[in-house]
């Protein structure tokens, strides 16, 4: 008899119990978040000063003003860049 | 009995210098000669980049030597890795206006994407647009390079784009509404100086918006030439970066590009041919010249009146001589 895959129904994952989760890219790298976080408490936990950096959140680019007021969703792509020395 | 010192003695003694430099105002910006960038006015016409700088102490302290009021810098990702990573804008000095470039851009939409980014960095929308695809030569793109420009002119930017030293292209980008245009001198970081001298005296002699060397020059002389054809501005970053001592060669291009403008403002002569001198120094009065055939004297009374005719001719021969 041929092996064959099982359903994905048979091995889907039981969904996370608990806090909601989401699944945002952060410079290309996929990483768990607390669904609805601040943008602020994310860069502290990256160890980014406020304001030493920008943030561009599914494609535009944040003031300050606006990067305070965001909060995390599954699927939010973010780059997070910073100046630096260049002519 | 004290001795006084000759004339001489006394204009050369160290109480009785010269004034030199300090007091000739050629160290200070030129006197109501400002550089305007979309109605903002500068003080000085040297932009610095801070890239290559080998720490960011000795960058600060070149930009503070060279007098720049504008300074690059690029935008990239972090690196989340080393978040911790020393800050280059805390080594800007206050008071300098920030020019983010769109560096690392291979098309518009890059440079727009970046220039967004450096405008929510800076809080300015002062953005040195760089579209440069050729990895090899860093050659800026004149076909996206337009395209970038009208996009981010629409979204409401101050734009000062590096360009190829072409007068066409130049006019065009000042059509698109840049407030300035930023030809190279020579491919980016070369130190090979004004190779495009030529083009770089068409585009000025065309241009409504400030034209501002970018790219290429070497030495402050380089500077010196920019600034003599006419740029308004200069904008330098590896020559300083890279010279063993940045700190003392921002200061010289901060001078030399002074005394470029200075040189221009104060009107050329141009040159003269290759083959003749002129003399600066008066073709009249040799020593050792025959006294009778310029002046009538005592001892040649009988030819006074002949002489006196030679005496009114010599001054207009002597003239002929410079004239010619």
């Amino acid at each position: 008899m041929v092996d064959r895959p099982p359903p994905a129904s048979a091995s889907a994952p039981t969904p996370p119990t608990g806090p909601a989760q989401a699944q945002v890219v952060v410079n290309g790298a996929l990483r768990v978040v607390a669904d609805g976080q601040p943008l602020p408490d994310l860069l502290a936990e990256l160890g980014l000063r406020p304001g030493s950096v920008v943030v561009e959140r599914n494609g535009v680019a944040l003031t300050p003003s606006e990067l305070s007021g965001i909060r995390l969703a599954d699927g939010d792509t973010l780059e997070i860049v910073r100046a630096v020395a260049g002519g | 009995m004290s001795q006084v010192p000759s004339d001489r003695a006394r204009r050369t003694s160290e109480s009785s210098r010269p004034p030199g430099l300090a007091a000739t105002g050629a160290v200070e910006p030129v006197e109501s000669d400002e550089l305007v960038i979309a109605a903002r006015p500068y003080g000085s016409r040297l932009l610095v980049g801070t890239g290559k700088f080998a720490a960011h102490e000795v960058m600060r302290d070149s930009l503070l030597a060279s007098g720049a009021e504008i300074v690059t810098v690029a935008l990239r990702r972090v690196d989340l890795a080393r978040a911790g990573a020393g800050d280059v804008l805390d080594f800007v000095p206050p008071g300098m206006t920030l020019l983010p470039n769109t560096s690392g851009a291979t098309d518009a939409a890059q440079a727009l994407r970046l220039a967004r980014l450096g405008r929510a960095a800076t809080g300015t929308g002062l953005v040195k647009l760089e579209v440069t695809p050729d990895p090899r030569t860093l050659a800026p793109d004149p076909i996206e390079t337009l395209r970038a420009a009208e996009l981010m002119v629409a979204d409401g930017f101050t734009v000062l784009p590096y360009c190829s030293a072409d007068p066409v292209l130049a006019r065009r980008l000042e059509e698109a509404g840049c407030a300035t245009v930023m030809p190279l001198g020579s491919w980016i970081g070369s130190n090979r100086g004004l190779r495009t001298r030529d083009a770089i005296e068409a585009i000025v002699a065309g241009a409504g918006v400030p034209v501002i060397v970018d790219a290429g020059l070497g030495v402050p002389s380089d500077a010196a030439e920019a600034m003599e054809i006419g740029a308004a501005a200069v904008l330098v970053n590896t020559a300083i970066a890279v010279a063993a001592d940045p700190v003392r060669m921002a200061r010289a291009f901060a001078l030399a590009t002074i005394a470029g403008r200075l040189g221009y403002l104060a009107g050329q002569a141009g040159p003269g041919t290759a083959a003749a001198a002129s003399a600066s120094s008066p073709l009249t009065g040799f020593l050792g010249t025959p006294v009778q055939a310029a002046f009538p004297t005592a001892s040649a009374p009988a030819t006074a009146s002949a002489g006196s005719a030679a005496c009114g001719n010599a001054d207009a021969d002597a003239d002929d001589r410079v004239a010619g």
